[in-house]
């Protein structure tokens, strides 16, 4: 039987352009960045030489720069939507789980904030109270970002149903956390901004948007309390979204 | 560390695309799969030991990667294999009708079936994998096969 699954399976593999693309976002992404012009590398080294001549005056501008932290979104055509601005790092405790390389523990919303310390929004007709919870760790191994997935925050059945993303940086973390969240979470490609509001409820900006790929598809973002927050509706309206929206709590 | 990296995708690639869309069953999202774990391998890559655990690792984050997708009602609007069949060049009809028997289960089957077939894990991986108990990877096997030797002519065997 295991002969017969994989002769079946022979003739399905990954092609020639699959395989540039794959190796194009990685290792030679990489060997292309090494080969910079030698003016870029000579400057960079009379930087570093400049950083590492300078005051402890300097060192605490470096410390101040990440001393809040921002998010965007960016749409199909350019236009660009601040999330949040100084948003303020969160304080994990150092007790808090860790994930492990990209496998989400799966917590209750209730174990989630004993164990954080503090409390996220939820929403009391949320269909699951299942989430999953995930680390990145900074270099030293401290818990750099945290991100909750939940998936069944409200589904009404297959087609119509809503998940919820969760994100928050812990203080100290890693730049490259950092930059990420400043950049945007959203990684769905051909966003259009379909409608920006200021909750009643959360008090905070909610920027609502869908993609070119999907009729079905609606997402709501916004910061509340210095934690992102990503709602994603399949088959929902503008309506039944911010009525969701302006009945979560904490 | 890229030889190395390219060493392992090379390894691997048609091993972690052949799960992705027997998840799928769509190119084009078994494609972007790919994409997407391998980039998250290079990115993690110093983190591991041997090539046992990067499978593993990979496996693991390919289906998870799966299931997010298909929790996108766009997503589940998927055709039947059998409604593209010029699209896989199955060389006998022997294979043909077995993947397309294996296409037809529910995911939860096709998935334990193409583990246990295919990648030629034991049980208890299985379970480590996909995070469940032993007893539901038994159960579910079971069906599974119960499922395609009805399916099929001639059944398999209990292996």
């Amino acid at each position: 039987m295991n002969k017969k699954f994989k002769e079946g399976f022979a003739n399905i593999r990954v092609s020639d352009e699959l395989e540039r693309k794959v190796l194009d976002m990685t290792i030679n992404k990489e060997i292309n960045k090494k080969r910079l012009p030698r003016l870029v590398y000579a400057s960079v080294i009379i930087i570093m030489l400049g950083m590492f001549s300078l005051t402890l005056v300097y060192a605490k501008e470096i410390k101040e720069f990440f001393q809040n932290w921002s998010s965007n979104i960016v749409f199909k055509n350019g236009e660009k939507q601040t999330i949040v601005e100084n948003g303020i790092f969160k304080k994990i405790p150092a007790t808090a789980k860790k994930s492990g390389n990209d496998s989400g523990i799966e917590m209750t919303e209730n174990e989630i904030e004993e164990m954080l310390g503090f409390k996220i929004l939820g929403y009391d007709k949320a269909t699951s109270k299942k989430m999953f919870y995930t680390t990145g760790l900074n270099n030293d191994k401290t818990i750099g970002r945290i991100d909750i997935w939940y998936p069944e925050f409200i589904y009404d059945n297959d087609e119509k149903n809503i998940s919820m993303y969760i994100s928050m940086l812990n203080e100290n973390a890693d730049s490259g956390y950092v930059y990420a969240f400043q950049e945007g979470l959203d990684a769905s490609g051909g966003k259009d901004l379909e409608k920006t509001y200021n909750s009643a409820n959360l008090s905070v900006k909610v920027i609502m948007f869908s993609n070119d790929w999907s009729k079905e598809r609606l997402t709501a973002t916004f910061c509340y309390d210095n934690v992102l927050y990503e709602l994603i509706g399949h088959n929902i309206t503008e309506e039944e979204m911010i009525n969701i929206i302006e009945n979560l709590h904490l | 560390m890229d030889e190395e990296y390219a060493r392992v995708f090379n390894l691997f690639k048609n091993d972690i695309y052949r799960l992705a869309f027997s998840y799928t069953k769509n190119y084009l999202d078994a494609d972007d799969i790919l994409q997407s774990v391998f980039i998250k391998l290079y990115k993690n890559f110093d983190k591991f030991e041997d090539d046992t655990s990067i499978k593993k690792w990979l496996t693991k984050v390919t289906i998870n990667e799966c299931k997010t997708l298909f929790l996108s009602a766009w997503k589940r609007k998927i055709f039947p294999i059998t409604d593209k069949e010029e699209n896989i060049p199955i060389n006998k009809k022997q294979d043909l009708d077995l993947i397309n028997t294996l296409f037809q289960l529910p995911k939860k089957y096709r998935l334990v079936l193409f583990l246990f077939y295919y990648e030629d894990y034991k049980i208890k991986e299985i379970a480590e994998i996909l995070n469940v108990k032993e007893a539901t990877i038994k159960t579910r096997l079971s069906r599974a096969r119960s499922l395609l030797k009805d399916m099929l002519e001639g059944g398999i065997k209990n292996e």
